[in-house]
């Protein structure tokens, strides 16, 4: 490996580690649901598919590489700084195939290297993946790897490597279907272009796809029966689907990505599609337009799929950075070349490293008292066998700290009735009646609310409007409140 | 990839006792592990039941009595085959459907011998429809597909040898069955007499016709049919499988996704495939292409048709997989995978297939708590009227053939209004109602509706309780 990306590498960990150690919480509640997995496979040696705590007790089937590999630490340090430490080395690795993309297309190390250094700081990528267990933090480089080695099939080295990547990314999440579908895109475009297609490239494209398919149709074949299409969308409430992609604007996209990425990256997409037709890089096109279709389709990860966005719409900025170079040089500016180079990069450093910095700050602050020092306290007032009535975003980190059950979380897979179930919950929340409140907890066997700022958000209250009812008793622990049922039947 | 080729070559000297066997496994299987989770060898699927039950009064021609309302005559010459079988014990009618299963496999592989040139392609061929989980529903369950799968297999193979006339009866046996087989058998021949693909590398071309010879024999099969069915019209009996067509959802085009006569999901992943890589057969082609399709959207309103559509989706996958073995690979190592994992799905489509049918609905304790049940009109479970009908005789107010007023049992089984409920129930004269486990876990979720009603109000009366069924009484 080329030293100076080493050190990059380096570098971009250090800076990870003295963010992403600086607190012991994790800032997305989805990483307790991992934590909860991680450390039962490290304590008992499976995944824990029958889960007592979530839903009351569920079945909730999940793809458990991750779980295993980072059990594999937590079992060594019984800590969760130790998984901090790997998954941020894991991500800080996207660095490495950023550099080895660019380096493919420009063949000029130092704008690889400087792509690299960039592609560390985007925004959305370093706040998806800085405080949090998350199997983004390993789909993204392992994508990349597999983007990689696709425009380099013609070695033999490169194959294997691009079976291992895609089959381990098959067992880390479902949204490698999103591998196939750039696969899709790819094909597609170069018959619309007139290239031609590899052989190597159809089989590849054979094996994965019929892969794919079996293995999900084994993990997921209960899923499968129970939701059939709707499986699609994980079988999310649509009141939540939603409320999550009213949750992020065009703009806070435009800003997650990064605007002159954006721009440099749209205008080499259509340099690349009608100017100058180059082959390997129409892998990377196919990323973005299979993320944008996505994004339009509701489909998978919006944040996954805006960071795929952001690193290709990077790689796309090297390229464009090399073919600036060439073209200066004909130009009487090529004595400026270096400032205007320079501008660039500071363009780019206020566009896109402060926000991430900034940002990446602003959650290490936040992470404790935002979300998670009430959950320490809840087992004192929570009875072992009471379920506690949350927001789904709050049921992971509820399960997690408190050890009680949790009347619902964002896993919906195999939930029967969950429009139903989310409704239920809307109203226990939101109404002002506490006979109905009262009737929809006994309903749902719910010993305890608990009251947030993520509640608040979601439902739009300040408190219960029935709170002071003879059924209810409120139990506050700083902001947030706990309010039990006293006329349950439980 | 020479490993591949010694294998097959050596797997194909023996492709009917190596299908048969895997059939035979599958099918064995099938009945092991539902004797094993149900505790008895009771027919698969409560269709069955309604034939046997019918098939007791001698004649396709039926007044169905157990029926609410009563309909008039109807006339299901399906009924015929199945007044051997209620003589039968279950172990015996499973016996001859293991043999009508292996009889099949030898007519497709004799078929398909007569049609390919490659011993390799022929076993490849034959095992896709073994493994194939519609051939397996075929013969594990006791329907029509049993006799049609057989008949349609034998009257292939004497067209093919040019036994015109034993062919021409059997054919014209399946098309008077209902309508759709007429139009299923009618376009089988169409392709049968224009498949002569010389380009094909797969295939030789020994069965060759007369032009006059194909088209009398094709329009005497379409007089007869059409006669036959204007005479039932005529003499206000409703003609076999002419019913309203009922749209079934996409995803019943699945197995994987619950439906028992859906297409595999990797049969129709091949299936793709062959269509991709035949498109540039097309014009050879032309007519697989439009009867796939059109049988693809028929079977979506039909189940009978689903037996012709699965013979055009097959045609396809093993396209597909032909295409995958012969084509040569740049990748050796991604052949061997692909083709490794390709197997693991077919395989892995009957087995899952296989699952669900040994613990298939009705389960034996149907039968015990049925024989047992008092005089009157019964509302239970949908997709276990047929068998509560068989055993007690008792009329059921909604089956499979017969979901009277869809919208009246909504709200009967949701509704937690006692007046509404009770006006329903008196309106077609319930007397029981049989609340099974299987009801209590999908329809009542958190005993609402019905349920709610039923240990709530003084009307119903809890006459029996068991883990599997409660049994109530409507007072009147």
């Amino acid at each position: 490996m080329n030293k100076k990306l080493l050190y990059i590498f380096i570098i971009v960990v250090i800076l990870r580690l003295v963010f992403a150690l600086s607190t012991p919480y994790l800032d997305d509640a989805y990483s307790y649901f991992h934590l909860r997995q991680i450390e039962h496979i490290s304590d008992k040696g499976y995944p824990l598919y029958n889960d007592p705590l979530s839903y009351g007790g569920r079945i909730f089937i999940f793809l458990p590489l991750m779980h295993y590999f980072l059990a594999l630490f937590f079992a060594i340090f019984k800590s969760t700084y130790a998984l901090k430490i790997v998954v941020n080395i894991v991500a800080a690795s996207l660095v490495i195939l950023v550099y080895y993309i660019t380096y493919h297309f420009t063949k000029n190390k130092n704008i690889s290297l400087l792509t690299s250094i960039l592609s560390a700081f985007i925004p959305i990528y370093l706040d998806a993946t800085l405080h949090t267990l998350t199997t983004k933090t390993f789909i993204v480089p392992l994508s990349f790897l597999i983007f990689y080695t696709m425009i380099r099939l013609d070695n033999s080295r490169y194959q294997l490597l691009n079976i291992i990547s895609f089959v381990t990314l098959i067992f880390i999440d479902s949204s490698s279907i999103f591998i196939l579908l750039v696969f899709l895109v790819y094909i597609l475009l170069l018959k619309l272009e007139y290239l031609p297609v590899k052989p190597s490239e159809n089989e590849l494209f054979i094996f994965s796809f019929f892969f794919l398919v079996w293995v999900y149709i084994l993990f997921f074949k209960r899923e499968l029966l129970a939701h059939q299409l709707m499986v699609l969308w994980k079988n999310i409430p649509p009141q939540v689907i939603q409320n999550y992609f009213q949750k992020i604007t065009p703009l806070q996209a435009l800003y997650n990505i990064g605007f002159v990425p954006f721009i440099i990256g749209m205008y080499m997409v259509y340099h690349s599609l009608f100017k100058k037709k180059q082959k390997d890089i129409l892998v990377f096109i196919s990323v973005i337009i299979a993320s944008t279709f996505l994004i339009w389709l509701r489909w998978g990860d919006m944040e996954l799929n805006l960071i795929y966005i952001g690193v290709t719409f990077m790689i796309l900025f090297g390229i464009f950075l090399q073919n600036f170079m060439i073209f200066i040089k004909k130009t009487k500016f090529d004595y400026y070349k270096n400032i205007i180079i320079a501008l660039f990069v500071m363009l780019l450093a206020l566009t896109s490293v402060v926000p991430a910095l900034f940002s990446s700050w602003r959650t290490t602050v936040t992470t404790e008292e935002q979300f998670f020092a009430p959950f320490n306290v809840l087992d004192r007032f929570v009875d072992i066998d009471a379920k506690i009535l949350s927001s789904p975003e709050n049921g992971h980190p509820i399960a997690y700290y408190s050890q009680r059950k949790t009347a619902i979380d964002t896993n919906y897979l195999l939930i029967s009735n969950v429009e139903n179930m989310y409704n239920d919950v809307r109203t226990i929340y939101q109404t002002h009646i506490s006979q109905l409140a009262v009737g929809l907890m006994n309903k749902h066997k719910i010993k305890f609310i608990y009251l947030s700022d993520i509640e608040r958000n979601e439902f739009k209250i300040n408190q219960l409007a029935y709170f002071d009812s003879e059924c209810i008793e409120v139990i506050p622990l700083g902001k947030s409140y706990l309010y039990k049922n006293l006329c349950g039947e439980i | 990839m020479k490993l591949i080729e010694n294998y097959l070559s050596k797997l194909a000297n023996h492709t009917f006792i190596i299908t048969s066997f895997i059939f035979f496994v599958f099918f064995s299987l099938t009945f092991i592990l539902r004797y094993l989770s149900t505790g008895g060898l009771s027919y698969i699927g409560e269709k069955v039941y309604y034939y046997l039950r019918l098939a007791s009064g001698f004649s396709p021609l039926v007044k169905d009595e157990l029926i609410i309302p009563n309909t008039p005559y109807f006339f299901d010459p399906t009924i015929i085959f199945y007044i051997p079988f209620q003589y039968f014990p279950n172990y015996v009618s499973i016996i001859i459907q293991l043999v009508l299963g292996i009889a099949s496999i030898w007519f497709i592989y004799s078929i398909l011998s007569s049609f390919i040139k490659k011993r390799e392609v022929v076993f490849i061929c034959v095992l896709l429809v073994v493994l194939s989980p519609f051939f397996l529903y075929s013969f594990v369950r006791l329907t029509p597909f049993v006799f049609i799968s057989f008949f349609l297999s034998l009257a292939v193979q004497l067209y093919i040898k040019n036994k015109e006339k034993s062919s021409l009866i059997l054919f014209i046996l399946i098309s008077l069955l209902g309508i759709h087989y007429l139009i299923g058998v009618v376009s089988i021949l169409f392709c049968l007499n224009n498949f002569r693909n010389r380009k094909n590398a797969y295939t030789k071309n020994t069965y060759t016709r007369n032009t006059y010879g194909k088209i009398t024999y094709c329009k005497f099969l379409i007089v007869i049919g059409a006669l036959y069915y204007l005479i039932t019209y005529l003499l206000n009996l409703s003609p076999p499988g002419m019913y309203a067509p009922r749209f079934m959802q996409l995803t019943s085009l699945f197995t994987g996704l619950g439906d028992a006569t859906g297409y595999g999901t990797f049969f129709i992943l091949l299936a793709f495939l062959g269509i991709f890589m035949l498109w540039k057969e097309r014009k050879d082609y032309w007519y697989m292409y439009l009867f796939a399709f059109l049988f693809g959207i028929y079977g979506l309103f039909f189940t009978e048709v689903r037996i012709f559509s699965h013979i055009f989706l097959l045609f396809f996958s093993a396209q597909g997989l032909l295409h995958i073995i012969y084509r040569k690979w740049n990748l050796k190592l991604i052949k061997k995978m692909s083709l490794f994992v390709i197997f693991l799905g077919l395989l892995f489509s009957s087995l899952s297939f296989i699952d669900r049918e040994s613990v298939h609905r009705p389960v034996p304790y149907i039968k015990e708590i049925a024989m047992e049940l008092p005089k009157g009109i019964v509302l239970t479970d949908l997709d276990i009227g047929h068998v509560i009908q068989y055993y007690s005789k008792n009329p059921v107010l909604y089956t499979t053939t017969n979901p009277y007023d869809i919208e009246k049992s909504k709200i009967l089984f949701s509704s937690r209004n006692i007046e509404i409920t009770i006006r329903i129930l008196e309106e077609f004269n319930v007397d029981l109602i049989l609340i099974t486990k299987n009801m209590k876990d999908e329809i009542f979720s958190e005993e609402q509706g019905l349920l709610f009603l039923l240990e709530n109000s003084k009307r119903f009366k809890k006459i029996h309780s068991s883990s599997n069924v409660d049994l109530w009484v409507v007072m009147k």
